[in-house]
């Protein structure tokens, strides 16, 4: 990822028009804003438009975005919220992406993991946005507490704190559908 | 009864953040208390499911997808025009296309043919025709459920919708002599735009906004348009030819979302 001070001034000339500068940041964060849509959604399709579709929008918000932030924290929460969207609005039956899917198990194995995937995913998005931001970028995205601590601008300690009470939240929502005991 | 002590060794543990002394401690626990062991099973349960595998590289096109779109919306930004100002404008900084248009705009034909799967064949120059709400179940390869073709002074248009799971994919092609503009307006509550690319050829520009997507061409454009169907929703699309100061329409009105096979 950039620092905040490369977002901060490639937003800038952005903005002043120079189009390469929001290529950069495009270049810089579609890989890991990809892998996040392809967690939320599980379908490379669906992962692939919804990437492009929160750059556009990031692009024509830009003028909203407020340089002592992150880039990434910005644009990650326009994702979150668009994925979100985007479950509800999708059915329950929706085919998953094969290359989600892990090679090599019994079509009753892939079901029953692809169910339970699911049902992970859905568990992740009735949790808080706190408790739901942490879980996200921790597992989602593999950040370290220090790189979240950063992005969230709030002390490694309440990363930390905030992931113990996220997990076992997302455990008592998993218990209550039958996922885990 | 589960201590937050417990909890809190089990998942630095699991996360890797353990010192040593919590890891022995932790070990020494499971290894004795049948509960701490459940509870540490329970939490292990929890991580490899929330466990995403490897990150992948994103698809080659993704990036070049933004940019065209961004060089399109900045055009659009820039401008400061409506569709129709952004035909005008073309025609006055080409004074030629005027000189052609005032030959085109006096025999401009609205053409419209609109078919489904079943239903009447619509008659051209309405300007709305329903298509049938009877849709085919997906298949591999999805036939249109709904096309037009438009014609507006030098320009032509065709528009065809798909539905696959979930998502109505409209695609469109235009050719004109000038500039033309082709518009798709629908119930925002019903559809919503999630994704557009250009095909072959990129137009000028491509503006999405909720309940309308608009496109402007100056010669071939064709892309391909995805949309999010508003669960029991009927929706209807309407879609606008402009160039040459003329315009056609029509509008293909959908049944809900057919249901899925147990």
């Amino acid at each position: 990822m950039l620092s905040a001070r490369d977002d901060a001034a490639r937003v800038r000339r952005s903005l002043e028009g120079d189009p390469r500068a929001f290529e950069e940041l495009v270049e810089a964060y579609q890989k890991v804003l990809f892998n996040l849509a392809l967690r939320m959604v599980r379908n490379r399709e669906d992962a692939h438009d919804l990437t492009q579709s929160v750059f556009i929008k990031a692009y024509r918000s830009l003028h909203r975005y407020d340089d002592r932030h992150k880039f990434f924290s910005w644009i990650y929460r326009i994702m979150i919220h668009e994925s979100i969207n985007l479950l509800h609005r999708r059915r329950p039956h929706e085919p998953l992406d094969e290359r989600i899917v892990q090679p090599g198990a019994c079509p009753a194995e892939r079901w029953e993991r692809d169910e339970m995937n699911g049902r992970v995913r859905e568990a992740v998005t009735r949790l808080s946005e706190d408790h739901r931001d942490v879980i996200v970028l921790r597992h989602f995205l593999q950040l370290s507490h220090r790189e979240m601590s950063e992005l969230l601008r709030v002390p490694e300690k309440t990363v930390k704190s905030r992931l113990h009470t996220a997990r076992q939240r997302l455990g008592e929502i998993l218990a209550r559908t039958g996922v885990v005991r | 009864m589960r201590n937050s002590e417990l909890e809190l060794a089990i998942q630095d543990v699991l996360d890797g953040v353990a010192t040593r002394a919590q890891s022995d401690w932790l070990r020494h626990r499971i290894a004795t208390d049948p509960e701490a062991r459940a509870l540490y099973d329970e939490r292990e349960t929890l991580f490899q499911m929330l466990d995403p595998g490897p990150m992948i590289e994103p698809p080659d096109d993704l990036a070049p997808g933004v940019m065209r779109a961004i060089g399109s919306t900045r055009a659009r930004h820039l401008d400061h025009a409506t569709g129709i100002d952004w035909v005008r404008g073309a025609l006055t900084r080409r004074p030629i296309w005027g000189w052609v248009y005032g030959f085109g705009a006096g025999a401009a034909i609205g053409a419209l043919v609109v078919s489904a799967l079943s239903g009447p064949r619509p008659q051209p120059g309405r300007e709305a025709l329903p298509v049938s709400g009877t849709m085919a179940p997906p298949t591999a390869i999805e036939p249109a459920v709904a096309r037009a073709q438009l014609a507006a002074g030098t320009a032509r248009a065709t528009v065809e919708l798909r539905r696959t799971a979930g998502a109505l994919w409209a695609t469109v092609a235009t050719t004109a002599d000038g500039p033309a503009e082709l518009t798709l307006e629908f119930d925002p509550a019903a559809l919503s735009a999630i994704a557009f690319d250009w095909g072959q050829h990129a137009g000028d520009q491509i503006e999405i906004g909720p309940g309308q997507v608009r496109v402007g061409s100056h010669g071939a454009a064709d892309a391909r348009l995805r949309l999010a169907e508003g669960a029991g929703r009927a929706p209807r699309v309407r879609v606008v030819l402009r160039s040459g100061g003329a315009s056609s329409s029509a509008v293909a009105a959908l049944g809900p979302l057919p249901r899925e096979s147990p």
